[in-house]
């Protein structure tokens, strides 16, 4: 009897800790919202791929090439396209195209020779997201079908046995994302970097805001907030006290998050990815100095925009509980939000750069990507805008702080005034 | 001088329903009253923790709202249930906040002052999250006295003390009174403390001063053979 009364307190006291409710509540949400992400990135990678253009320039137009081009059109109809010598050079100048392969003058002899052939190929991405990226398996799908449709029409034309044939043909492959060149293998390598950048921001400022939200609600919950309170010392100076010491704390939680995070990668990489070049020294060098001037100032700003944030919610909350129950949520749309930069891209054009960088969270890996591939002139549009933001919660801080609310708690989370 | 203070929370909550005193330099005066009768809104008041939605309340003539930092520079303020940093040695937390008041020789004094009134001893070094309630009541109120305020505002200074710490807080009280001439302006619900301390009682009931007076003269005004007495006839009576 006594050990059911006992399971049954347990039982209701844990389903009332608003807490856990959130908790229990937000799981399903985040894979929701996951999935979501996921099956809309799939849908595009999927699309993107079926989409797929590629405009061939045979330049040698010998029998093999000829044959070759009409085999394609079949395999792939509508999605090849010949194209003349003028229009490969416009399209190549002016970005229009998705993917372009030259077939070099004596291919054919280098075949017939050597039994390797090369070609060209240039593949323009718009970005680095999961659908733009996979894009890049067109270009290995094409060399497989070249090469075997090559041995098909070797085969007939010289009367042997294609299974004697050991033909192979090799693509050359230049990759476009902005104005930077790379080659395949650095394309996922530099995609995965500019995820990090989001993952990394996503969780400082995760621990930012739950570091601020639960020093002030700590604070009331030891009942020490009413003792500074009644000193001589300014109320916006106590909050930003606050500030700087848990931008400290935090940056002391990050660095080993990131030493660690860096070490996880370099495993992966060493692992899957010994060919690419691209390294993440040669990220920061690519970045240039202004891009990290930027990225820099910028992650300051956005850290002490996180900061304040949570300062307001710990200030709005009567103890760590209340406190807590907006960590789990604020966590939840940050991991989205850097979710978001891999599977949809980074936000690109002024207005998706202006709301996305509203966001804090996204403004990194916007000024990251725009540094290294984008429009550059673009850089200053998302640190005015965090900026902006930065100025305004400093102002709304500095009510907030002279306010009662700070003590007495936002009505919704108390449960009644004490006179 | 506190003058018809009303304070309304969200809600349409009344906290306080125009309470007015006057307090005089030097003396103790108690605020007594059940709970919910709004003692604590009005010491959060006047220490310019909140802000009153009608009224006035001056400090040495200075306004609570107003004239905020200028009050608190004047002010200390023991809340009810204060604690202190749980991860911070009794030691630090006194110099923590003697340090916002004071430096250089008398942030120092002070410190040794505080140290003193504590009576905590060797335990002083200690982390406060290994104290107990009555240590940590003493380590606030140390620091409240330290810091020889003009007006010392003490919400339920000795609640849930045993008896020997009881005393102890209230001979400290009466000590620095009498040495320092600081003004006392205390809440309580023990009425032996506050016939033991205070000159001037104000008994606060549903937000209002319903009784306010020497404790001899109330005793006879109301016929009361103590303090209690004084408190239910009061609050039975409705008198003013």
């Amino acid at each position: 009897m006594s050990l059911r009364r006992l399971i049954w307190k347990e039982i209701y006291v844990t389903l009332r800790n608003p807490q856990i409710i959130i908790s229990i509540l937000l799981v399903p949400i985040l894979f929701l919202a996951m999935g979501g992400l996921v099956s809309a990135g799939m849908y595009e990678a999927r699309k993107a791929v079926l989409q797929t253009k590629v405009y061939i320039l045979d330049q040698e137009n010998s029998w093999l090439t000829k044959d070759l081009l009409e085999e394609l059109m079949k395999s792939l109809p509508g999605r090849v396209i010949q194209v003349t010598d003028q229009e490969f050079k416009e399209r190549l100048h002016s970005g229009k195209y998705d993917l372009l392969i030259l077939i070099p003058k004596g291919f054919t002899n280098e075949v017939l020779s050597t039994s390797k052939g090369y070609i060209t190929a240039y593949m323009n991405l718009g970005s680095l997201s999961i659908a733009a990226t996979s894009k890049l398996s067109i270009i290995n799908e094409l060399r497989s079908i070249i090469t075997e449709v090559v041995k098909g029409l070797i085969a007939t034309h010289e009367n042997v046995n294609i299974s004697i044939l050991r033909i192979s043909v090799s693509f050359d492959t230049k990759v476009f994302v902005g104005s930077l060149t790379l080659k395949p293998q650095d394309v996922n390598m530099l995609s995965s970097m500019i995820f990090g950048v989001s993952f990394v921001i996503a969780m400082m400022l995760g621990i930012i805001f739950q570091f601020s939200a639960l020093s002030m609600a700590q604070e009331k919950e030891e009942k020490t907030f009413e003792v500074i309170l009644a000193q001589p010392v300014s109320r916006t100076h106590i909050g930003i006290a606050k500030m700087v010491g848990v931008i400290v704390l935090a940056l002391i939680e990050i660095s080993v998050f990131t030493a660690s995070w860096l070490y996880y990668m370099k495993s992966i990489i060493s692992v899957s990815a010994s060919q690419s070049t691209f390294s993440s020294i040669a990220l920061i060098k690519s970045l240039g100095a202004s891009g990290i001037s930027a990225l820099l100032i910028d992650v300051f700003i956005i850290m002490m925009c996180a900061s304040i944030i949570g300062l307001i919610i710990g200030g709005i909350s009567r103890d760590t509980r209340s406190a807590g129950m907006f960590v789990g949520p604020i966590m939840f749309i940050l991991i989205i939000a850097a979710l978001s930069t891999q599977w949809l891209g980074v936000p690109q054009g002024i207005s998706q750069i202006f709301i996305a960088s509203s966001t804090l969270v996204m403004t990194p890996s916007i000024i990251t990507y725009l540094a290294i591939i984008g429009d550059k002139s673009l850089i200053s549009l998302p640190l005015i805008i965090n900026a902006v933001e930065f100025v305004i919660l400093i102002y709304i801080l500095k009510k907030f702080m002279e306010s009662e609310v700070i003590v007495t708690g936002w009505r919704i989370l108390r449960r009644r005034a004490r006179p | 001088m506190v003058k018809d203070l009303v304070k309304i929370y969200p809600g349409n909550i009344v906290g306080i329903n125009g309470v007015s005193f006057n307090v005089s330099d030097g003396e103790i005066y108690g605020l007594i009253g059940p709970n919910g009768s709004g003692k604590t809104t009005t010491l959060r008041i006047l220490a310019t923790i909140i802000k009153p939605t009608r009224g006035y309340a001056l400090i040495s003539g200075y306004d609570v709202v107003r004239d905020a930092h200028k009050v608190r520079s004047l002010i200390s303020y023991l809340p009810e249930e204060a604690g202190a940093y749980r991860d911070m040695k009794g030691i630090d937390y006194i110099k923590f906040i003697l340090s916002l008041r004071f430096k250089g020789k008398e942030l120092d004094e002070a410190v040794e002052e505080a140290i003193k009134i504590s009576g905590l001893g060797r335990d002083i070094y200690r982390n406060v999250k290994t104290y107990s309630k009555g240590m940590k009541r003493l380590l606030a109120l140390a620091t409240t006295l330290a810091q020889r305020p003009k007006l010392a505002i003490l919400d339920e200074p000795t609640a849930g003390l045993d008896v020997e710490r009881s005393l102890t807080i209230r001979n400290t009280i009466l000590k620095y009174n009498r040495d320092y001439g600081i003004t006392v302006l205390l809440s309580s619900h023990n009425m032996l403390e506050v016939e033991y301390l205070c000159d001037r009682v104000g008994i606060i009931y549903k937000g209002r001063i319903t009784t306010e007076g020497y404790i001899d003269e109330l005793k006879t005004k109301l016929n009361a053979k103590n303090l209690e007495e004084v408190f239910v006839n009061s609050i039975r009576g409705g008198h003013e």
